[in-house]
């Protein structure tokens, strides 16, 4: 039986093409009205998993539950998911009109209330105007709006949305994004979203899943998992640009103590388990702080939630409203930091000493299995 | 929206000089010009009159074999013939070469895909005589085909498939197929699969997406296979020469007869030149569908 309160559930999903393993028990649960997004990076399953959803790929093993109601053996057509595709899809040589009632025909509804049910979704996307239009005639932004009216018109029981902004240039995206995500909200429709961007999944999402390799690497709300990745994968993929080996000298509770390098000592939140021998220290470019004299090297002390190290600029990307710093440490590594350019104090030239400050706040620790990589 | 590296690119090419581009053409252009010279004769020869009881052409002017062609039943019959055969053997090959080439078109399994396509290459490459002795066995009274259907319990006596229309249209649809086929694999292959899938997607059944997304979208390639497949059946001349045994013939046959039994060379070239009269009006008609098609799907 489905969990309560479940729209979406797989349970225990294995999918094998031959004897490639696409997907690797993969368990996930949508709840009513959520948007979920598999987030990861090609070939890692998560469009695989969408199509299980969709009826177009059979899993191997697992249970596929919709609604209360097993689906592994409903035929696609069947089983009333809207899927929205990257490439939108309409057929082009029907009229807006005749694309959105596609699937209101396929149900066999009468000619009134199919022109009705049209007229909302087209006036919910903003297009009404151009029912009788080809879909050749309409910008990219507007056939997407097109694709999404054409599904949600037969009151789908989940939306499914594979890299729908894929085709889009960057800015419409933004507002493409913002406006699906509302559209979502207000219809209150199940929906599990495909994407390889994770700005995109912070956007748009209730819950994201993390996937690799065809395991679910990490699951959490979009700023949990954002703030906290548990794997250097997770911590990779989400822009945390920063990762150094570490020794992890003790721990006190929720804390551990690791050194960077010789004196240098800082305390770090744990956030869960800390297993295995390599342990890596993660922090995003944007934590690190930069102050411009050169220090004189660790000071030994006292472990704290800051540590300061000595550094030389080694390399500037100029980003505009901010810059990004790389920085070499005495040890050799190489720390990135982006710095805010509302401080004009803090702009520095290549080959420059300076001070790097971390805080332990700002970072994450997880050890790496050897298989992780 | 062109990039301007698009642009530039674009330039490059149209500033090939068309002196070089018709220099390339030349050798092909004189074969053509050849052609088409030997065929204008052919249909000159058609307007020349031809001494009563003789095999003699004289050097006057005359509509006498065009009078000829339609002053007797016959002929208009056999025009007619061949025309409606053309249409039968286009409407059963497109049918089935259409799954043919949807199969090659779709299938993954790259294996099946090529012994698919060796299976349609092969007509071509081993001619028509083979074909036609392929078919004599299999269509014979006591043929392959006459004592699969008896086993099966379809039929008691056999058909008659040699020396008829049957065996004709059978061994012709046969010989087309390869082309129609070859011709739709394009058009189908063009149809995002994604296209079949959102129509499934919105509930439709496997008959309604072909029918309402695959069939309307590959309507030009069909006309363009249809006009191939029309045009090689009208002018088909071995298959029912050997297959029809006498019995059964269209325009070329006809023709043949006329130019090597009775030597009257301009009633040849009349019937050669409705033939061809024909065939172009059914090329042009089926080129003004086809951008019909077109448009329909681009607008």
């Amino acid at each position: 039986m489905p969990g309560e309160g479940f729209d979406i559930e797989f349970k225990g999903v294995h999918k094998f093409y031959g004897t490639l393993e696409a997907l690797h028990d993969v368990s996930i649960s949508i709840r009513r009205g959520e948007l979920l997004t598999l987030l990861g990076p090609s070939g890692c399953g998560k469009t695989t998993l969408l199509r299980i959803l969709a009826g177009f790929v059979r899993p191997t093993q697992g249970e596929v539950w919709l609604a209360g109601e097993r689906v592994n053996d409903v035929p696609p057509a069947k089983r009333n998911v809207g899927l929205v595709f990257q490439n939108y899809s309409l057929f082009p040589h029907m009229t807006v009109f005749d694309n959105v009632s596609f699937g209101l025909q396929m149900r066999h509804l009468d000619r009134a209330t199919i022109q009705k049910r049209v007229q909302e979704v087209l006036e919910l996307v903003h297009l009404l105007e151009y029912a009788r239009a080809y879909p050749s005639q309409l910008s990219g932004g507007m056939q997407q709006r097109i694709a999404l009216a054409r599904v949600i018109s037969i009151q789908p029981r989940a939306l499914l949305l594979d890299e729908p902004f894929g085709a889009i240039d960057r800015r419409l995206r933004d507002e493409m994004q913002v406006e699906v995500r509302k559209l979502q909200q207000k219809l209150g429709i199940t929906t599990l979203f495909v994407t390889h961007d994770q700005q995109e999944a912070l956007i748009m999402s209730d819950r994201i899943v993390v996937m690799n390799g065809g395991r679910v690497e990490q699951e959490g709300m979009p700023l949990s998992i954002y703030d906290a990745p548990r794997t250097r994968f997770v911590a990779g993929f989400l822009g945390m640009d920063n990762l150094l080996p570490v020794q992890v000298l003790r721990r006190e509770g929720q804390r551990a103590v690791v050194r960077l390098m010789e004196g240098a000592e800082l305390i770090v939140p744990l956030a869960g388990e800390l297993r295995g021998e390599r342990i890596t220290l993660a922090f995003r470019a944007e934590c690190v702080c930069l102050a411009g004299a050169a220090s004189g090297g660790p000071r030994p002390g006292p472990a704290s939630n800051l540590v300061s190290v000595p550094g030389t600029v080694e390399f500037i990307t100029n980003l505009g409203s901010r810059v990004v710093y790389e920085v070499r440490l005495p040890d050799g590594a190489i720390l990135c930091a982006q710095a805010q350019r509302t401080d004009r104090a803090k702009e520095f030239i290549r080959g420059q000493q300076l001070t790097v400050t971390l805080k332990g706040d700002h970072c994450v620790l997880f050890a790496e299995s050897g298989a992780g990589e | 929206m062109k990039t301007a590296r698009q642009a530039r690119l674009t330039a490059d090419f149209q500033t090939i000089p068309t002196r070089s581009l018709v220099l390339i053409l030349m050798p092909t252009l004189a074969i053509i010009a050849l052609f088409l010279a030997s065929y204008g004769s052919f249909i000159l020869m058609s307007f020349r009159e031809m001494l009563p009881g003789t095999t003699t052409v004289t050097g006057n002017w005359s509509l006498a074999s065009y009078r000829r062609f339609f002053r007797d039943a016959v002929y208009p019959y056999f025009l007619f013939q061949t025309l409606y055969r053309a249409v039968q053997v286009t409407l059963l090959g497109l049918l089935l070469a259409y799954p043919l080439a949807y199969f090659v078109a779709r299938s993954s399994s790259k294996l099946l895909r090529q012994l698919v396509m060796t299976a349609m290459i092969i007509p071509l490459l081993v001619g028509g005589i083979t074909i036609v002795y392929s078919w004599l066995v299999l269509l014979g009274n006591a043929g392959l085909l006459n004592a699969g259907l008896k086993a099966l319990g379809i039929i008691k006596q056999p058909i008659r498939f040699l020396f008829s229309w049957k065996g004709v249209i059978i061994c012709l649809v046969y010989f087309v197929i390869p082309y129609a086929a070859f011709s739709l694999i394009g058009p189908i292959r063009n149809v995002p699969r994604t296209l079949e899938e959102a129509a499934v997607n919105m509930g439709a059944s496997k008959l309604t997406v072909f029918l309402r997304v695959v069939l309307p979208l590959t309507l030009p390639g069909i006309v363009e296979a249809a006009s191939l497949t029309y045009s090689l059946a009208l002018s088909a001349f071995l298959f029912p020469m050997m297959l029809g045994g006498g019995k059964v013939k269209m325009m070329s046959n006809i023709i043949y007869e006329t130019i090597y039994v009775t030597f009257d060379f301009p009633f040849a070239g009349t019937m050669a030149t409705i033939l061809l009269v024909v065939s172009i009006a059914v090329v042009v008609v089926m080129t003004l569908l086809q951008r019909t098609a077109r448009r329909v799907r681009s607008d």
